[in-house]
């Protein structure tokens, strides 16, 4: 039987189903209410007088210029430590391989804000290494600036980039690596030559991501910057100023790069950018492997980042436990008692059950909208599989931007509450997993829904006993992604947090930035507890389904 | 199929015990349970979360009000009361300077309450109608690194006066912050121009210009640094030097003649969700203990003369800051001030 096209029949076929009809309509409501519109009122915010101040100022030129240098400079360094890191774990001989893997994964648990501290309470003017410096060799260690935000973005944005590469890595068919070395390809020939070649379309995509990731950065530059100013920083003190225009004009200016990466990977690139979903093994042949002398450089370039990463967390953990770390090393359980299991300061719980709303929500979107998108004939479908992408390519400080310039006046007043924190965290994770759930869709055959529905199963029938059980992998893995990155988002929510609705990534940045050194760990303590707990619950419910520790 | 037939079980009772769970706390939350015994206030506190929590939470200890706190620098508090005028989210704002509060009672953002306990703050340290009322000062004062002095300048007598800084023997050495950025710095100078008039304000500043090695954004940057040992002399509000002196660093802090100074004050929102409960919390804030709390944490002087000055304070009444300075002139010359300051170079 011949599909027939045209609108008009898409049209009728849609009336004709209305449960479809429903959720296309709620789709279409959803993404123009919340991605179309407030991207129009951004624009519209931002007036010319504002675009004219925003380039006679050359404060804000330098902010563009600082923010361009920096994501460059981190951007390089995570990759490149993201790439001999990932190269290590799967080409060499090297011990401990499983601890590294671990290592790599544990900042994702992570807020990024919290590298910042965690520096702050190590190299930072009172810092214990820069302090135990001045009193053995009197070098007076001053990072605040391009330098610390440098070694600090480089450091929480390097296992992006390493789970980027690994993805790249593991799809890597030895084949071509066996027969190089059969025709006289040895050591770094071999690699240059085949390996890296190969492995090159995933080091520019981990690049990029990690790019954007830090031009959008917005804890960490607020936090070691200095006087280093940065554009997502500058955004952030024109809306306290109460400015949204100039801030509009920053965001739009902050978008401009992501759309290009955004664009760039799905033209040049169009594959690899989520490998670490879809990257298949290898099995079968053993990959050529690396000699002893590169192995122990290789072992000890990955002990060095572990350390640094361990160190990180050892620190935060320390002074969460202990009255005022360096100065009064008593243990005491007092700053958890009073900013996480506190009546009155419920920033985890609010974290834990906000993210938990959104991610369910987001998931539970991200199938309708992929289940429509892959199965419906409707008009529009461009539009809202668009609509549907975009929020990857928006950073997070816009996102939370465009949501209170919208929705805090006009037809719809959203600001003060808990929806609009949802809402954000919703926006900036429902895109990945649409993603991975069309093309699971797309492995899913259509014979076999048609020949439900040939039984006699309606729509509703066909998804949850034959489609849903079988996305069942994929919807469980997006939603412990998004459950993670939703606790650990800052610069998304940061504006649209209410004193009810206080969550712990903002608290950690806010004691950071205060000095309140100690009750910023004991958060960052309690939100990793949370997450480590859900994901925890999530694994004895799923046991062996869900892969959540191993990426 | 039968561990299918499990696992699709577990998954429903999860599903099922997250929404009773979050729907619950949300509920919770929105002050569906506990009844009416459980009242709760929202408080922007613009001084450190930390303070306004020991305060708070003895608060909570007497009347049984729980709190809900977001603590935030001044201008952001300002800008999230006023546009919340129509949907207020807070009761209470707490701290900040008397500037601050005076721009939102011109937008008709506060609600008066004169408490009965504000009897004895000064008239020039509280609104004559009640729309805020003073609850620390802080003047301005020149904090001296003293190691770094012995190094430089050996014996030599410290600084008394402004005047004093413009001595070339200071050039590089002072730090001040940006008087158009910071609230601080320009306190010092809006005091000056009122005691010397606006144009010797001016020619002060031209001068002094050599003698500051930089002119950082925040207010307590300088004294930061100069405890570091950056620079000898930094200028900024007393308490921020005597919290620094009694953290173990060597400053020597002097409050000049003419020294202006800054008021902490405390607001109740117009139309906030629980204004009972706020006027209960401004009654409390303007008795002895939260005063003494707050000066012993900031080293900021009560408003209240009956709260005792801390250990390691300093009783700023023995000291020749400028009485009369008069903070309702300040705020409204700020912009044209702040414009002829920015100008200088």
């Amino acid at each position: 039987m011949k599909e027939k096209k045209g609108i008009g029949e898409s049209l009728g076929r849609l009336l004709k189903d209305p449960s479809s009809l429903a959720l296309v309509l709620t789709s279409f409501i959803v993404l123009i209410l919340f991605v179309i519109y407030p991207l129009i009122v951004v624009v519209f915010t931002s007036g010319f007088d504002n675009w004219g101040t925003f380039f006679s100022k050359p404060r804000y030129g330098r902010a563009l210029l600082n923010t361009i240098v920096s994501s460059s400079l981190s951007a390089v360094t995570a990759t490149i430590i993201g790439f001999i890191y990932a190269y290590a774990i799967h080409y060499s001989n090297i011990k401990g391989k499983k601890f590294f893997r671990v290592i790599a994964f544990i900042p994702l648990l992570a807020p990024s804000v919290m590298s910042g501290l965690a520096f702050l309470l190590l190299f930072g003017r009172g810092g214990m290494i820069s302090h135990w410096l001045n009193s053995v060799f009197h070098i007076e260690l001053d990072l605040y600036g391009l330098p610390g935000l440098w070694i600090v973005q480089t450091i929480s944005y390097f296992p992006l980039a390493y789970m980027t590469i690994t993805g790249v890595l593991r799809s890597i068919s030895p084949n071509l690596e066996i027969a190089a070395q059969n025709l006289g390809a040895r050591g770094f020939y071999l690699f240059r030559t085949i390996t890296f070649k190969l492995a090159l379309p995933g080091v520019i995509n981990a690049f990029l991501l990690v790019a954007i990731n830090c031009f959008a950065d917005f804890g960490n530059p607020k936090l070691i910057g200095g006087n280093y100013s940065l554009l997502a920083v500058e955004i952030y003190g024109e809306i306290i100023n109460n400015e949204p225009g100039l801030a509009s004009v920053m965001g739009i200016i902050l978008v401009i790069p992501a759309l290009l990466v955004f664009w760039l990977q799905n033209k040049v690139l169009s594959k690899g950018s989520y490998s670490t979903v879809t990257g298949k093994p290898v099995s079968g042949l053993n990959r050529v492997t690396t000699s002893r002398k590169t192995d122990v450089l290789l072992f000890t370039f990955n002990t060095i980042i572990s350390i640094f990463i361990i160190s990180m967390f050892a620190i935060t953990i320390l002074f969460a436990f202990t009255k005022n770390f360096g100065r009064d090393n008593t243990f005491t359980l007092d700053h958890l008692m009073k900013v996480v299991f506190s009546s009155s300061s419920p920033a985890v719980l609010n974290s834990l059950v906000l993210s938990l709303v959104s991610a369910i929500l987001a998931v539970a979107f991200a199938l309708v909208l992929a289940y429509i998108v892959i199965r419906k004939p409707f008009p529009g479908k461009k539009l809202l599989d668009f609509s549907a992408v975009l929020p990857i390519a928006l950073p997070g400080t816009f996102v939370g931007l465009a949501l209170i310039v919208t929705f805090s006046k006009g037809p719809v007043v959203l600001q003060g509450t808990a929806a609009l924190i949802v809402i954000a965290m919703l926006l900036k994770q429902m895109p990945v997993g649409y993603r991975g759930l069309t093309a699971s869709f797309k492995q899913v055959d259509k014979s076999i829904e048609e020949a439900a529905t040939n039984l006699g199963a309606n729509s509703r029938k066909t998804l949850t006993t034959i489609v849903f059980p079988m996305l069942q992998k994929t919807v469980v893995a997006n939603f412990v992604y998004a459950f993670m990155k939703n606790m650990n988002t800052l610069s998304t929510i940061i504006f649209l947090i209410t004193p009810k609705w206080v969550v712990a990534a903002v608290s950690i940045f806010n004691y950071a930035e205060t000095g309140t050194y100690y009750w910023a760990a004991a958060v960052a303590v309690g939100l990793m507890g949370a997450t480590l707990g859900t994901l925890g619950v999530i694994k004895l419910i799923f046991r062996s389904k869900v892969k959540i520790f191993d990426f | 199929m039968a561990a299918r037939k499990k696992s699709n079980s577990s998954v429903i009772i999860l599903a099922v015990v997250i929404v009773v769970l979050v729907g619950g706390f949300f509920l919770y939350k929105s002050g569906v349970f506990g009844g009416k015994g459980k009242e709760k206030i929202t408080v922007y506190s613009i001084f450190q979360e930390e303070e306004a929590r020991k305060i708070l939470d003895k608060f909570k200890e007497e009347t049984g009000i729980d709190y809900d706190i977001l603590r935030l620098p001044s201008g952001e508090a300002v800008s999230r009361v006023q546009n919340e005028m129509l949907n207020p989210q807070a009761d209470f704002l707490m701290g900040g300077p008397a500037d601050s509060h005076e721009v939102l009672r011109k937008a008709g953002a506060l609600q008066a309450y004169a408490s009965s306990n504000a009897s004895d703050v000064p008239d020039n340290m509280k609104d004559k109608d009640g729309f805020w009322t003073g609850f620390y000062l802080n003047p301005i004062a020149i904090g001296v690194n003293e190691e770094r002095w012995k190094e430089k300048y050996g014996s030599d007598p410290y600084p008394e006066t402004f005047k004093d800084l413009l001595d070339p023997k200071f050039k590089g050495e002072i730090g001040m912050s940006d008087p158009a950025t910071s609230g601080t710095a320009y306190t010092a100078f809006a005091s000056l121009a009122q005691v010397w008039g606006e144009q010797e304000m001016l020619d002060y500043m031209r001068q002094l210009l050599p003698n500051l090695k930089e002119r950082p954004k925040s207010g307590i940057e300088p004294i930061q640094k100069a405890a570091k040992g950056e620079y000898t002399i930094g200028v900024t509000f007393l308490g921020d030097q005597l919290k620094i002196k009694n953290q173990g660093n060597p400053i020597h802090s002097i409050v000049p003649e003419a020294a202006g100074y800054e008021i902490g004050a405390l607001s109740i929102v117009k139309g906030g969700p629980n204004e009972k409960a706020a006027k209960k919390l401004m009654d409390f804030m303007l008795t002895n203990t939260p005063g003494e709390i707050y000066t012993q944490s900031a080293y900021a002087v009560s408003t209240k003369p009956s709260v005792p000055i801390p250990p390691g304070g300093i009783d700023i009444k023995s000291t020749k800051y400028n009485q009369d300075y008069d903070l309702w002139k300040a705020a409204d010359q700020r912009k044209d001030l702040q414009d002829a300051l920015k100008s200088l170079r």
